[in-house]
């Protein structure tokens, strides 16, 4: 379920993840996983998801932050977390 | 009696098969006579492919019961893994291979990089840990290596190589550590008996198998003992860990200094970390500074054990103890070792004076592989020197004092400043580079990388340049905590790089 909402929040995120690694944005496929693939270490994977935490004003537990390996699974988390249910998509 | 029937075999004979030996990411609970099984299958097919007996094996792989299965799959068949992480790159994996004349391949890595080295070393035979993995899965333990199982497994004999570890040379370019069958044994019988773990204990450790520490913590000390292992796949960060302590329970926990300044940094945020579990917490592989460990014991009460050890000489050597975790000492050597500070001659020095720390005894590793210098400087005066400096006091306790060589301590990880000055200059746009040492917040050693760019080159693309250029050529673990553009790099009057300069001013920051 893939909806424009989703879309803003996966670029988002992109960027996010993008900045904290100091690379394009274009080297950060949804898909690609920030350890295995895009050779994060530990401490920039704690900087991504206090960085998420802001810029969406959520609060994610050691279980949510585990779970945030790449920018898709992120989007789905935040949807979990409500976050893709917001004004964008009032009505549904 | 041969070294997969002390760590498995013997808790089948003493009615413990059914307990859990280990606990994976993908394939859960494995009992004690499923990792015999496995090792069994294992076996079975490295003899079925040809690999002879005494070749070495390369194990490349992050934590897992497959990685687990590999590593004693090669010992029942009478050769010597030789584990490798699967985050280093794929040229410095292939070095590692090359070097140590490698007859069989066991690989476990991100796609690509196993793609790569699959290819490069398309003649050798392997086996792959999703081949293991999905055996397992379908048919359970006995049908890993196609079911062929082995007979017996091989007899070593004492003085035989049976392991072989890689640590970081003083350019960069790693050195097999060879240890022998009496290094393996002396080290459960050493530090094995001041940890003294019971079939009861389940232990989780933060370094990894293809590391010296890892590989003691979650392989050779808790099997020796008939516990279990909980076994921690991918990156581990404070989330990883809060979850897997929250879920898993571990009654030991290993880990380094680096890794409990991150714990106590969250948990001081108001994120809980829950160690209620564990009764024990290891520190090694770097300095522990005193303020930290006091803080530690504040925070989460848990007694924390300060070691030093080294892959020269298997695990930890010098230890507190449980019951008695002094901050800011490193305590007694454990029973075996015998530990002298020696001057520049290898004289001993009186109490209290500083020098170099000497080990002896027999977990003191084979020597290094095709390195005859390098282990003439390091296996002298009937030992081993740890690259340490130290003193100890009138009561035999050790005090840490510096490292003596130039290797930096990156969380445990022995980096040399040059190998990434290498990737660092492969960035477009740098004319010159030097990386130093420098302590963080919480006393730990970090390091700074300070480049000055070629004509044109601005400070900030220069410095994206060097970011992306260490990501690309080092592992992880390797990289530089900042990196700093400078107009010039401050020398001496000799004209060489004026590291202490270097060194007071990321000091100061």
């Amino acid at each position: 379920m893939s909806t424009v909402h989703d879309q803003a929040i996966s670029e988002r995120l992109r960027g996010i993840v993008a900045s904290v690694l100091e690379i394009d944005e274009d080297a950060v496929p949804p898909a690609a996983l920030f350890y295995e693939d895009l050779a994060a270490d530990s401490l920039e994977k704690v900087e991504i998801a206090a960085r998420v935490e802001r810029a969406f004003g959520v609060r994610l537990s050691a279980g949510d932050a585990v779970q945030l390996r790449s920018v898709n699974d992120a989007v789905a988390l935040l949807r979990r977390k409500g976050v893709a249910t917001g004004p964008a998509e009032g009505g549904r | 009696m041969p070294l997969v029937e002390r760590l498995v075999g013997g808790h089948l004979a003493e009615k413990r098969g059914d307990r859990v030996c280990y606990l994976d990411a993908d394939l859960g609970a494995v009992t004690y006579t499923g990792l015999y099984e496995a090792i069994r299958g294992y076996a079975g097919a490295l003899r079925a492919r040809g690999v002879q007996p005494g070749t070495r094996g390369v194990v490349v792989a992050d934590d897992s019961v497959a990685t687990v299965v590999a590593v004693l799959g090669l010992w029942w068949h009478g050769c010597t893994p030789v584990p490798v992480s699967h985050m280093l790159t794929e040229p410095e994996i292939s070095f590692i291979v090359r070097d140590c004349a490698a007859r069989f391949l066991h690989l476990d890595a991100p796609a690509a990089k196993q793609l790569a080295l699959g290819a490069r070393f398309a003649a050798l035979p392997r086996l792959t840990g999703d081949e293991v993995r999905q055996a397992f899965q379908t048919g359970g333990p006995a049908a890993v290596g196609g079911g062929r199982r082995a007979s017996e497994p091989a007899s070593f004999p004492a003085d035989a190589e049976v392991l072989v570890q890689y640590t970081s040379g003083s350019t960069g370019t790693p050195k097999g550590v060879r240890h022998g069958l009496t290094g393996i044994r002396a080290a459960l019988d050493g530090f094995g008996s001041v940890l003294a773990l019971t079939p009861e204990d389940v232990v989780l450790s933060t370094a990894k198998l293809s590391f010296g520490y890892g590989f003691g913590n979650s392989l050779l000390l808790p099997l020796a003992a008939g516990a279990g292992v909980i076994l921690l796949r991918g990156g581990v960060d404070v989330y990883v860990l809060a979850a897997a302590l929250r879920r898993h329970r571990p009654s030991v926990f290993f880990s380094v200094p680096r890794v409990y300044a991150a714990l106590l940094d969250w948990t001081e945020t108001g994120c809980g970390c829950d160690l209620e579990s564990v009764r024990l917490c290891v520190s090694a592989g770097e300095h522990l500074p005193q303020e930290l460990g006091e803080r530690f014991h504040t925070t989460f009460g848990v007694p924390l054990l300060n070691g030093l050890g080294a892959t020269e000489v298997v695990h930890i050597v010098v230890a507190t103890r449980p019951e008695r975790t002094t901050p800011g000492s490193l305590g007694l050597p454990v029973p075996g070792v015998t530990v002298t500070v020696r001057d520049a001659e290898g004289r001993e020095v009186p109490d209290g004076a500083e020098g170099r720390l000497h080990v002896a005894g027999p977990s003191v590793m084979l020597g290094y592989l095709d390195r005859p210098e390098s282990t003439a400087r390091t296996l002298a005066e009937c030992g081993a020197y740890t690259g340490d400096i130290a003193a100890r006091a009138a009561d035999g306790s050790i005090r840490y004092l510096c490292r003596a060589d130039d290797l930096l301590n990156l969380g445990g990880f022995k980096v040399s400043p040059r190998e990434i000055e290498t990737a660092a200059r492969r960035a477009h746009g740098v004319a010159d580079c030097a990386v130093v040492g420098s302590v963080d917040a919480n006393g730990l050693e970090q390091a700074i990388a300070y480049a000055v760019p070629s004509a044109g080159v601005s400070a900030e693309d220069l410095r994206r340049a060097i970011t992306q250029a260490l990501r690309e050529h080092l592992a992880p673990f390797k990289r530089p905590a900042r990196v700093e553009v400078l107009d010039a790099l401050p020398v001496t009057s000799t004209g060489k790089v004026a590291r202490f300069t270097l060194r007071a001013a990321a000091g100061r920051r």
